[in-house]
């Protein structure tokens, strides 16, 4: 089995654009969207209908005002701005649920439940199986659901002897990310040519190098601005990173993704057949 | 006002408008780049910067000669951050959060704390406008304490504009937190609205009252402005897709460098938000 992450940086470049089409390219596989506070791969793959499973992830304090003798000792101790006074009260998006004022409380009147952070599915799609989940909005705890999810789509990978595991990331650097780049074979950077989208390429690029994870570059809308194109490619090489060549960009990609289907589905078109190219070169380098 | 640029779902323009309306606002405005793990702001403003600071948050130093094997840090810490060995206590300092729970936990005051660097924060100027961003150490697991550091340096008077990071858990909610009005920016398409809807969930849960800008709007279909219209979302501005902002764009310029007749428009959307909060 072959762990493949698809990646940005910043948002909007592609991802699950690309997602789609290498999981139709590599069916039957098993694809996981490990954006789960902005999922959206599941509009294109439409996979079946399946009951979702709860995922607690963390717990959150409340305060039982009939116990509390307001001491303020809640606010003295909480590093997150959580607690506010007159009368105590704990914003329940801002607690990280540390639990530190549970314990402090000299009036044990703060309670300390699990919270429902998200739900999670695996289900059959045309292209294999499908693992999505969906953060509960303003919860926390995105990198644990990602860990899970990733857990159940590795297990299901190995029972259904697929090839492949096409993993849709988060945009940024952060917890989601590094939560979703444990046991990967490689890394496919969707990355456009601008100042900013070359920025954002270097950090993840930086970040996949700590961690030794081997990285490919594929530009998206490349003929935007070809001389930031080359520059982009030029920096990829010097890090080490497979080229998988240049998608331009192309209305018709919008169309398809509007008519909810993978790109090339429909069949050939300028920036369907540059992501189909780029899969076979990835393929044969994660053949080598 | 402090006025909170968000999306749900990442690339819908956030940055470019964030720094159009910015500039639109002229001196006297602020802008905080909250997207502090792909901090884009300073390339498209150029701001003269200031000052740079490191940004550090503690992590608990554990001091094995005072230490008697409790096990009280370990039984606290609500992130598996501290673990027994044979008795002695061990940092997993990537899964720390910084409570501060250890350290009060310690029945032998043998654990204090250290600074762990997690980023820097940037401040300056441009064009009389005040500029700030924070820049996440690459490897760091949370960007939540940055982004409120970095609002924290928003002037006492004055408009302030948040650019802020994609999705909608705790960095965007972080980001967006305290502000008086969030504008979401999204583009017509199936994600753009699957994302919206969730960044609209998002804001009502934190009451935010919001509206939205529609970048690129005659790129995707009708359903957001159908679905806005059912929801009673207000759309203040529709963008049309342009070549010539796109070019501009890639080459680190905002719309109003090759488009400055929009800067009308941005100044009347701020005034319908503003007007709108004190009616």
């Amino acid at each position: 089995m072959k762990q493949l992450l698809i990646l940005s940086g910043k948002g909007g470049t592609g991802k699950t654009t690309v997602a789609g089409a290498f999981a139709r390219l590599a069916a039957p596989c098993v694809v996981a969207d490990c954006d789960v506070d902005a999922a959206d791969l599941h509009i294109i793959l439409s996979p079946e209908p399946a009951g979702r499973k709860e995922f607690y992830g963390g717990k959150k304090a409340s305060i039982d005002k009939t116990k509390c003798t307001s001491c303020g000792r809640c606010l003295e101790v909480c590093r997150f701005d959580a607690v506010s006074s007159g009368p105590f009260k704990i914003n329940e998006t801002s607690c990280e649920g540390c639990g530190v004022c549970v314990w402090n409380c000299p009036a044990a009147a703060i309670d300390f439940k699990k919270a429902l952070s998200g739900t999670w599915s695996v289900s059959p799609c045309r292209y294999g199986t499908f693992a999505g989940a969906r953060l509960e909005p303003a919860a926390e705890n995105s990198g644990k659901l990602v860990a899970l999810l990733k857990t159940e789509a590795v297990k299901t990978t190995e029972t259904a002897g697929a090839e492949f595991l096409i993993l849709d990331g988060s945009p940024g650097i952060g917890c989601p990310v590094l939560a979703s780049l444990g046991g990967v074979d490689a890394v496919v950077i969707v990355a456009e040519p601008t100042v900013s989208g070359r920025h954002d390429f270097l950090r993840l690029a930086e970040l996949l190098n700590q961690q030794k994870i081997q990285g490919f570059l594929l530009i998206n809308k490349w003929d935007l601005n070809k001389e930031e194109t080359e520059t982009l490619e030029a920096a990829a090489g010097g890090l080490g990173f497979g080229l998988l060549g240049r998608v331009p960009f192309d209305n018709l990609a919008v169309k398809t993704l509007l008519a909810r289907k993978t790109l090339g589905e429909d069949g050939p078109a300028p920036a369907a057949n540059a992501v189909e190219k780029a899969w076979k070169i990835l393929r044969a380098e994660l053949e080598k | 006002m402090k006025l909170a640029i968000a999306s749900g779902k990442g690339g819908t323009g956030k940055t470019s408008l964030a720094c159009a309306l910015a500039q639109a606002l002229g001196p006297g405005a602020a802008i905080l780049d909250c997207d502090v793990e792909e901090p884009d702001c300073a390339l498209f403003l150029k701001p003269r910067l200031e000052s740079e600071n490191e940004f550090a948050v503690p992590v608990p130093l554990i001091n094995a000669a005072k230490c008697k094997g409790h096990g009280r840090c370990q039984a606290v810490c609500e992130y598996n951050a501290i673990k027994l060995f044979n008795g002695k206590p061990f940092l997993f300092a990537h899964m720390c959060h910084s409570c501060g729970g250890c350290t009060l936990a310690c029945p032998e005051k043998a654990i204090t704390e250290k600074p762990h660097p997690a980023g820097k924060i940037r401040s300056g100027q441009v064009s009389g406008m005040f500029f700030a961003d924070g820049i996440m150490n690459i490897g760091e697991p949370s960007p939540v304490r940055l982004i409120k550091a970095v609002k924290k340096l928003a002037p006492a008077s004055g408009d302030v504009i948040i650019d802020c990071p994609p999705g909608t858990s705790c960095p965007m909610i972080t980001a967006v937190t305290g502000s008086d009005f969030c504008l979401l920016v999204s583009e017509p398409t199936p994600f753009g609205l699957s994302d919206l809807k969730l960044a609209v969930e998002t804001l009502e849960k934190i009451n935010i009252p919001y509206a939205l800008v529609i970048n690129r709007y005659d790129l995707g279909d009708k359903e957001m402005e159908d679905w806005c219209a059912e929801k009673g979302v207000k759309i203040l501005l529709k963008i049309p897709f342009d070549l010539e902002i796109a070019s501009a764009y890639s080459r680190g310029k905002t719309m109003l460098e090759v488009r400055p007749e929009y800067s009308q428009a941005l100044i009347a959307l701020f005034h319908v938000i503003k007007e709108g909060l004190h009616a």
